[in-house]
């Protein structure tokens, strides 16, 4: 949605969800990213226990014949507790039913529909993208922003997106503040790798400085 | 099964690289791929993290996908993903500083690799279906994922797949099926001294790979 459709919230409220990326900034990682992931955990682990006989969650997981690679992952690492592991069985067990049926009547390979959690997760992104783009010409904001990991390189083309001006340029310049503290820890700790600086202490932020590097091209 | 020899082809190193993952755990073609970008990483993090082309070819893309990054992330090479990443960032900080937001010009090398791959294996299967040893190693295999019978029956194009390869699609789906079904069972207080057999501890990722492929 470009910013000309949707009104922006800001400057008229700061609501939870303000407040809540402000907290997410102070943490490691993309906040937009965050936001995302945090909210499919919660929504696999109530659908995998409490929603296993809905139909909006059976339904388009039988079109889609279970998730994407990506999305695989998340539901792997769910089915890691009890509960929700008895649940990825059931799903699974039906799928696999659902499958044999299919190869019984001869009807081909079956070609698996769009993963259900892509579209939760652009939803969830949209609405994170726009609360940072909304609250982008805060102060309170900025100074929480600048001093962050910042958002990751997806995350800031679909915020630059929906903003224009001032706000633009301050999403930029403030990105490259974090980049370049971010390219210094990361030349340190190559630095540090030399025989000649191996002695030299490196620290916490240099030791996952390769880490972000990498996470801030491609997200969390 | 109507095998026999396959007249006038040679058994290559394709050939026999399939046939011995037949023997190994999960898809062939899946552990196949996950080796070679395995191999792939490994060497670029040893030996091409100076390498001009490698540099040009990483720029152009702005690194790997995120798939194939955290793969990069799990080998370890600290040193060499800060080398790349490093040159990455310096690109992408200089275009921000310009006002410019940086794009992808090209596809994640490694992908690319793992397309051309994918490609020759599933030609190579195709090629040997009818081979005796070639359907006896597929015979006690777990069975291609989902996305690489997907990849098959679409590379075979006029041609259907064969009845007994479907029929072992058939069987390699029903053995999962009952894993899991056993699976759930066992977690039943009626069944709570009952142990679980080899193969159902593993049952739910098991019949996540068979259907997404295991991703490298």
């Amino acid at each position: 949605m470009s910013e000309g459709t949707r009104k922006s919230l800001y400057p008229r409220v700061k609501f939870v969800g303000y407040y809540d990326l402000l907290k997410l900034l102070e943490k490691p990682g993309c906040p937009v990213c965050s936001i995302s992931q945090r909210s499919l955990i919660q929504y696999l682990n109530l659908a995998l226990v409490e929603q296993l006989t809905a139909p909006e969650f059976r339904e388009p997981l039988q079109e889609s014949l279970g998730y994407c690679p990506k999305h695989s992952e998340l539901v792997r690492r769910t089915a890691q507790k009890r509960l929700p592991r008895m649940g990825v069985a059931v799903v699974y067990e039906d799928l696999l039913g659902q499958l044999e049926k299919t190869f019984e009547k001869q009807d081909g390979v079956p070609i698996p529909s769009n993963c259900p959690l892509c579209s939760i997760e652009k939803e969830l992104e949209e609405y994170a993208v726009q609360l940072v783009a909304d609250y982008c010409g805060d102060q309170e904001f900025q100074r929480h922003y600048v001093a962050s990991d910042g958002v990751c390189l997806p995350h800031l083309r679909s915020i630059a997106e929906k903003m224009q001006g001032d706000r633009v340029k301050f999403l930029f310049a403030a990105q490259k503040q974090i980049l370049d503290r971010l390219l210094a820890q990361l030349s340190e700790f190559i630095r540090k790798q030399g025989h000649r600086s191996s002695k030299e202490a490196i620290t916490e932020a240099e030791a996952s400085s390769w880490k972000r590097a990498v996470h801030f091209l491609v997200g969390e | 099964m109507s095998g026999g020899q396959v007249p006038g082809r040679e058994k290559f190193s394709t050939y026999y690289e399939i046939w011995d993952a037949c023997y190994k755990s999960g898809c062939p073609i899946c552990r196949l791929l996950d080796r070679r970008i395995h191999d792939y990483l490994e060497s670029l993090m040893y030996e091409g993290v100076n390498t001009t082309s490698v540099r040009v070819k990483l720029r152009g893309a702005l690194g790997f996908c995120r798939t194939h990054a955290c793969k990069a992330i799990k080998l370890g090479d600290a040193l060499g993903v800060a080398i790349i990443y490093e040159d990455l960032l310096q690109l992408v900080a200089k275009q921000l500083g310009e006002g410019q937001m940086p794009q992808q010009a090209i596809a994640c090398p490694a992908c690319s690799l793992r397309r051309v791959f994918e490609q020759s294996y599933g030609r190579t299967l195709l090629e040997f279906l009818e081979d005796d040893e070639f359907q006896q190693a597929l015979q006690s295999c777990d069975g291609l994922c989902l996305a690489h019978l997907h990849q098959l029956s679409s590379q075979e194009k006029t041609i259907a797949l064969p009845e007994w390869l479907l029929t072992l699609v058939r069987q390699k789906i029903q053995q999962r099926r009952r894993r899991l079904s056993e699976f759930l069972r066992k977690q039943d207080v009626q069944a709570k001294n009952e142990r679980l057999s080899e193969g159902e501890p593993t049952a739910c990722e098991d019949a996540i790979d068979y259907l997404v492929g295991t991703t490298d």
